[in-house]
């Protein structure tokens, strides 16, 4: 926990959790790759919102696009929003959405980096026994 | 099985049910009766055109097999309807592929 808010201090709520267990499994160096890479990824919740109250002015969808769901982006925008009805749910789930987006994006960088990156025999031996389970 | 299922059903995130929520109303909706309430809001304002109107009956056209009366009310009702679909379908894979991961016991690689 220490870790995330020393190389992630932006993150907060279940994605601060969510990417914390993640890197309980990281060595130190995988870590701090990790970090970069998924600054450079991740979705900033307000972000979404704000693009969700754009929607809200007639030009519907751009949360959808933002977060990488194209075919729903363009479903939004030609209808706008379905009628309001699509672009005020998003508002309310403009956290869960960004999450879902971002906790996928977590899961492959943190996959890419476990084998770009092994964990060196060193690090995993200088962990004290059970400090892997904490 | 059944319990992956109950598991995936409950990490399937609130999304997901709300389109799947939606697309069953309008399954059970009549489109030829008028609306009992009139959701659209510039509708409300007193517009009288806006893109998404329609859509709905739409939808319910299309569970009912009336191709051409969902084209004539709103031709992008069935775009609309495989969007949604392929968007609940992803939802609940994610959601499957968690319950993979949180099985019963968390620490079995260590």
């Amino acid at each position: 926990m220490a870790r995330i808010l020393e190389l992630l201090p932006e993150l907060e709520g279940s994605e601060q959790l969510y990417v914390a267990r993640l890197m309980r499994e990281m060595s130190d160096e995988q870590a701090e790759k990790f970090a970069t890479i998924y600054r450079e990824r991740r979705r900033d919740p307000t972000m979404s919102l704000v693009f969700t109250l754009i929607g809200l002015a007639g030009l519907a969808g751009l949360q959808r696009f933002f977060l990488g769901q194209v075919g729903m982006g363009i479903a939004f925008l030609l209808t706008l929003g379905f009628c309001y009805i699509g672009t005020i749910v998003d508002i309310f789930q403009h956290k869960s959405l960004t999450f879902d987006h971002n906790r996928r994006k977590a899961d492959e960088i943190a996959l890419m980096v476990a084998r770009s990156f092994p964990k060196s025999k060193d690090d995993a031996d200088s962990l004290p026994p059970g400090q892997e389970d904490a | 099985m059944l319990r992956r299922m109950a598991t995936t059903a409950k990490t399937l995130s609130v999304e997901a049910y709300i389109w799947l929520a939606a697309l069953l109303a309008l399954a059970l909706t009549d489109p030829t009766t008028p609306p009992l309430i009139e959701l659209c809001p510039l509708n409300a304002l007193g517009a009288s055109f806006c893109p998404g109107c329609g859509l709905g009956r739409a939808i319910a056209h299309l569970f009912r097999g009336e191709w051409l009366a969902s084209w004539m009310m709103h031709p992008l009702a069935l775009p609309v309807v495989a969007v949604l679909v392929a968007r609940i379908g992803r939802l609940a894979h994610e959601a499957y592929q968690r319950s993979l991961h949180c099985s019963p016991s968390p620490h079995q690689h260590a």
